[in-house]
């Protein structure tokens, strides 16, 4: 394992070895675990999985059927309400069976299979917005100069910064090997601006976009490039792998990440609609770059010094969100590579973590209306693809996950003060989908090679799927409907 | 404090609580991010307000959370079957007959069965019972067995003792005649000695006359000696010297007459002594005899009476043992009887008492032994039974009808019960039992016939209002209410209009929204998509509050009104009462574009 150590943590190797870091051997590149019994494993459970997903279908189909039978006992009240659980259920359950199919039909069809052959290398402009990221900004660019690529360039944005990040970063300026590293300042306008103003300042070809916080392993960006020979994608998702995975809530939150990772950007990237190219590591087509500029780029007359306009829009606070959306909705594709990791670090304490989900999730939003107010989904296969899975992402995954997760938590409530009547079949239903949760997640772990001890925290990622990002939920959509003005806030985060 | 088999109990309110803390620690941190996030120095709300707030929150959780749980939760009961008569068929019988669904009277046949090997058993039987009413006869007909070896023992001590009373009255007789010999004896000796005292005395009065006449004799002896001269003849004198002569003989004899009187009476005297001495000893040797017979009496007399004391108790103990077994004998008649009357019955079954055939197997000869083939129900014999709060309990004893749950298995899910009675529990303060009658499915009742318990659901809930939650969250959302209303009119009433505010966007112009407050510089920006166009918004100024036309313009579109000539509506008193006097009518959006632009 040939993971360059830069003063973090390291993750313990997962229990097969993690054949796709090693850059000497690109034809050993698979997301199969090399280990043939963990491979069996892996591919076992992928179908007991889809029979737990149509276990729960059916549970719910037949309440729906039993409801539509009617029945003396059945008020309207118990009617809709069952009929809402059922539905919910169902509609859940059916969007991840098909979520799951297409990570499989994934698996088997790129991720499984070795990387595409480059035969030229292009250069790339590695992008590092940063304010007051002085602690960890050298560990960052370590890992960042350590990078195996033939040719590309560190651009240090320093959003104004007053903690010294420029100075912290410009011990690392100049030439490293195949690499440069230049240091920008500029006056602090945001992370979009700063994106814009990088990208100004860029001269790859493609766009590495990356946290000053994050650090990477060597062979991420040829991972990235590799994606990249097909003409059609516009961006490529790297995968962001919690860096501090130190108590309870950061494996919740590992757990989420490898969920988010595997069922959603794996699904996705089957369809080339990789919703969201995530902040950590993301690559972008400057090309793809430039048409978003040229369609939605602008800038409010009279902006401050700090503000640069370019494809990174000031309008919402989700501006990888938007740019991915935005460039969706060009016609480019969008994948995501798991292979490429980058280890990020989350919000350890509550408070942290809810102010940065209720961030994310205004963002989302904001993102979400814009969409519909201002983007236009090209009228062909690939449009209906970008709203079916906006739909499905953000409407349907987030309603029904948001009501099943607490009526997760009202019938745990129920049954343990013990005056639930009719319970077994709703326990039932919990029963196989906690199963079918476990089942996916050793899956997700075992395939991105994650810690296995994540999988430790799916017993009660319910409660806090539920309580944590439930509660951010609810107060981000009111805030929304209120329309409360909202600043970045600063979530702690240990040094690096 | 809590007994040991609540621990599981105890265990899921732990967890319960845990779960509920979870909770409330993650609201609490999400009520302190919003609140971070929408912190706004200077601009916090009035207290009442934020208790409205509150109050009206806690009101609209309270409300579908009351709601949810009604749904979610259904009350339990067991039904039971009370009083039920199954009819059943044995291995090797057949069904001829069986009745069919319906009423029965007490005694109406149910059930006709068939079978060779139960009636030979039945003929086994009925012979076996008269034969053991034989032995009860024979039986009460025997004596008593006593103890043979007591009985013998009693009989000895009582010939031995009839023997010592016998030999001791012959002591006594003995005795008697001892006594009375001597007596006679010393009474004759007595007798004879007076008679010869008599005789002596009489002897002694003719010796003394014998004694004078011879004295006499003599004397006249003399004289007619004295006179034998011549005076006396001598035939004279000699007559007289033989009368003097007899004389002295007579006396003579008198005197040893005399004599030998008086030896006698001393011999007899001594003889009468003797008898008198010997009188105090003549029957000692009987005597002792009869003391010895009497004690040896006692003794055998106690001896039997304690032999007889045993043989009462023998004879009580033959007794009791007779009774028993006189008990057992009719036991076993009765045993008989009963199996008689039982092999008679396993051929025909009558109703025990009147009520409802509630369950009659389609194919009695198809159920296997010992299935259920009739359930005979009284009137009201199937209850169920739940526990339940007093007020959910007089939701239902004011409901006419409720339909009860057995589950899917069940044939018939739904059937109806009615309410019978409730009884308040003692020691569960709130909570009663109540009894709900109802009529079950056939295969129900076959399954409370064949001892099945048989949890059941009520698909039945108590009213909202009769909930607490519900009533506390309605009363919580109404007090919000109208505290929003009061804070909100008196928040209008002292609230300053925004200053005008200038903002240049570029952007297509799609829709100018009026944002922003006092003391608010912050806000006031517009919203502007599109082609790159150069707008100034200028908000209106003035008191109104933002929320005042919206609610108007959401009531006018709730409910739409023709607009009167003046341009009013039914809408207007409202709003004259929100809006403080001297307000501006409406807050317009006065929007001027200045100039087109590009992209900059």
């Amino acid at each position: 394992v040939k993971i360059p150590a830069f003063g973090i943590p390291r993750p313990a190797p997962p229990t097969a070895e993690r054949a796709w870091v090693d850059p000497l051997d690109p034809n050993s590149y698979s997301l199969r675990p090399t280990s043939p019994l963990l491979r069996r494993l892996v591919e076992a459970l992928f179908p007991l999985g889809l029979v737990l997903t149509l276990a729960c279908c059916w549970l719910s189909a037949g309440d729906l059927l039993r409801l539509a039978g009617g029945g003396p006992g059945r008020s309207a009240a118990h009617v809709g309400m069952v009929g809402l659980v059922a539905g919910v259920s169902l509609l859940f359950g059916l969007r991840w069976l098909l979520v799951q199919a297409m990570v499989i039909r994934h698996y088997w069809r790129v991720a499984a299979q070795r990387p595409p052959a480059v035969e030229r290398w292009p250069f790339v402009s590695v992008l590092v917005p940063g304010f007051n990221e002085a602690p960890s900004i050298q560990a960052t660019l370590r890992s960042l100069l350590a990078i195996d690529y033939p040719g590309f360039e560190v651009l240090v944005l320093d959003d104004g910064s007053t903690d010294g990040m420029a100075d912290a970063a410009r011990a690392y300026e100049g030439r490293h090997g195949a690499a440069e590293c230049r240091v920008l300042s500029k006056p602090n306008g945001g992370k979009w601006s700063a994106h814009n103003f990088g990208l100004r300042h860029a001269r790859g070809e493609l766009i590495l976009c990356v946290d000053a916080d994050t650090v990477f392993e060597s062979n991420a960006l040829k991972m990235l490039v590799r994606r990249m020979s097909d003409p059609a994608v516009g961006a490529v998702a790297g995968n962001g792998v919690v860096r501090n995975l130190e108590g309870l809530l950061a494996h919740c939150q590992a757990l989420e990440y490898v969920y988010s990772n595997s069922a959603v950007r794996m699904s996705q990237s089957d369809t080339g609609t990789v919703l969201c190219v995530p902040g950590p590591i993301g690559l972008f087509r400057r090309t793809a770059l430039d048409q978003v500029t040229a369609r939605h780029g602008g800038l409010p007359l009279g902006s401050p010094p700090g503000h640069f306009s370019g494809p990174f829009q000031h309008d919402t606070f989700c501006e990888d969100f938007d740019l991915s959306v935005s460039m969706l909705a060009l016609g480019w594709r969008i994948v995501y590579e798991p292979r490429a990791v980058c280890y990020t670090e989350v919000p350890t304490g509550l408070v942290g973590l809810l102010s940065q989900r209720y961030r994310w999730t205004r963002g989302n939003l904001q993102v979400m209306l814009k969409f519909r107010r201002c983007y236009t989904p090209p009228p062909d296969r690939h449009g209906r693809l970008l709203v079916a899975w906006l739909v499905g992402t953000y409407v349907v995954e987030t309603v029904t996950g948001f009501l099943l997760n607490h009526l997760f938590l009202v019938l745990t409530l129920l049954l343990l003060l013990g005056s639930a009547a009719d319970a077994s079949q709703l326990a039932m239903f919990w029963t196989l989908n906690l199963l079918q949760r476990g089942l996916f997640s050793t899956v997700a772990v075992l395939l991105h090679r994650e810690r296995l001890r994540v999988v430790l925290a799916w017993p009660v990622y319910e409660f806090f799927a539920g309580l944590v990002l439930g509660g951010a939920l609810v107060i981000a959509v009111i805030d929304q409907v209120r329309g409360t003005q909202m600043g970045w806030g600063r979530e702690h985060r240990p040094a690096g | 404090m809590c007994a040991v088999g609540d621990t599981a109990a105890l265990v899921r309110l732990v967890a319960a609580s845990t779960l509920v803390g979870l909770a409330a620690f993650c609201i609490a941190h999400v009520v302190q991010v919003w609140r971070k996030r929408n912190a706004r120095p200077g601009r916090g709300a009035p207290p009442g307000r934020r208790l409205a707030w509150a109050c009206l929150l806690a009101g609209a959780t309270l409300l579908p959370a009351s709601a949810v749980h009604r749904e979610l939760t259904r009350d339990k009961g067991v039904l039971t079957g009370e009083g039920l008569f199954t009819v059943r068929a044995g291995e090797d019988q057949e069904v001829e007959w069986l009745t069919d669904v319906g009423a029965v009277v007490a005694g109406d046949p149910v059930a006709r069965f068939g079978s060779v090997t139960r009636s030979a058993r039945a003929e086994e039987m009925q012979a076996r019972l008269a034969r053991v009413e034989a032995e009860r006869d024979i039986l009460a007909l025997l004596p008593l067995t006593s103890d043979p070896e007591l009985t013998r023992l009693q009989q000895a001590v009582s010939q031995e003792r009839t023997q010592a009373q016998q030999e001791l009255g012959q002591a006594v007789i003995a005795a008697a005649a001892a006594d009375r010999d001597l007596t006679a004896q010393i009474f004759a000796k007595k007798e004879a000695l007076a008679r010869l005292e008599l005789t002596l005395t009489e002897r002694r009065k003719e010796l003394d006359r014998a004694a004078l006449r011879s004295e006499h004799c003599r004397l006249q002896l003399t004289t007619l000696g004295k006179l034998t001269g011549g005076s006396v003849s001598l035939t004279e004198y000699q007559n007289q010297l033989k009368a003097s002569r007899d004389a002295d003989i007579e006396l003579a004899s008198l005197t040893q007459e005399v004599k030998d009187l008086a030896g006698q009476k001393v011999e007899f005297r001594s003889q009468l002594d003797t008898l008198e001495a010997t009188r105090s000893e003549p029957a000692a040797p009987l005597r002792k005899q009869i003391a010895a017979t009497t004690q040896r009496i006692t003794r055998l007399t106690a001896e039997e009476a304690d032999l007889k004391a045993k043989i009462e108790k023998d004879h009580a103990r033959a007794a009791k043992l007779r009774e028993a077994e006189n008990s057992q004998a009719a036991a076993k008649v009765r045993e008989q009887q009963a199996g008689v009357r039982g092999a008679v019955r396993e051929r025909q079954v009558p109703a025990p008492f009147p009520g409802t055939i509630a369950f009659r197997a389609d194919s009695p000869n198809a159920v296997r032994a010992p299935g259920t083939l009739a359930v005979l129900a009284p009137e009201g014999g199937f209850r169920l039974t739940a526990r339940m709060t007093q007020s959910d309990a007089g939701a239902l004893r004011n409901g006419a009808e409720v339909t009860i749950d057995l589950g899917e298995e069940a044939a018939e899910r739904w059937i109806p019960a009615r309410f019978c009675e409730a009884t308040p529990l003692a020691h569960e303060p709130g909570y009663s039992t109540v009894q709900l009658a109802c009529l079950p499915s056939a295969d129900t009742v076959r399954r409370l016939a064949e001892g099945e318990r048989l949890t059941v659901t009520f698909a039945w809930h108590p009213p909202l209002t009769a909930m607490w939650p519900f009533r506390t969250g309605l009363l919580l959302f109404a007090a919000g209410l109208l505290g929003l209303f009061l804070t909100g009119l008196r928040r209008a009433g002292g609230r300053v209009g925004p200053a005008v505010v200038p903002d240049i966007t570029s952007g297509r112009l799609l829709e100018v929204r009026t944002v922003g407050g006092p003391g608010d510089p912050g806000e006031g920006s517009e919203r502007v998509e599109g082609r790159p166009v150069t707008a100034l918004a200028v908000p209106n100024k003035g008191p109104v509050p933002r929320s005042v036309p919206k609610l108007l313009a959401l009531l006018r579109r709730l409910w739409p009104s023709r607009k009167t000539a003046s341009g009013s509506d039914r809408f207007d008193c409202l709003r004259q009462v929100l809006v403080p006097k001297g307000a501006p009518a409406a807050p317009a959006t006065d929007v001027s574009l200045s100039a087109e632009g590009s992209h900059p």
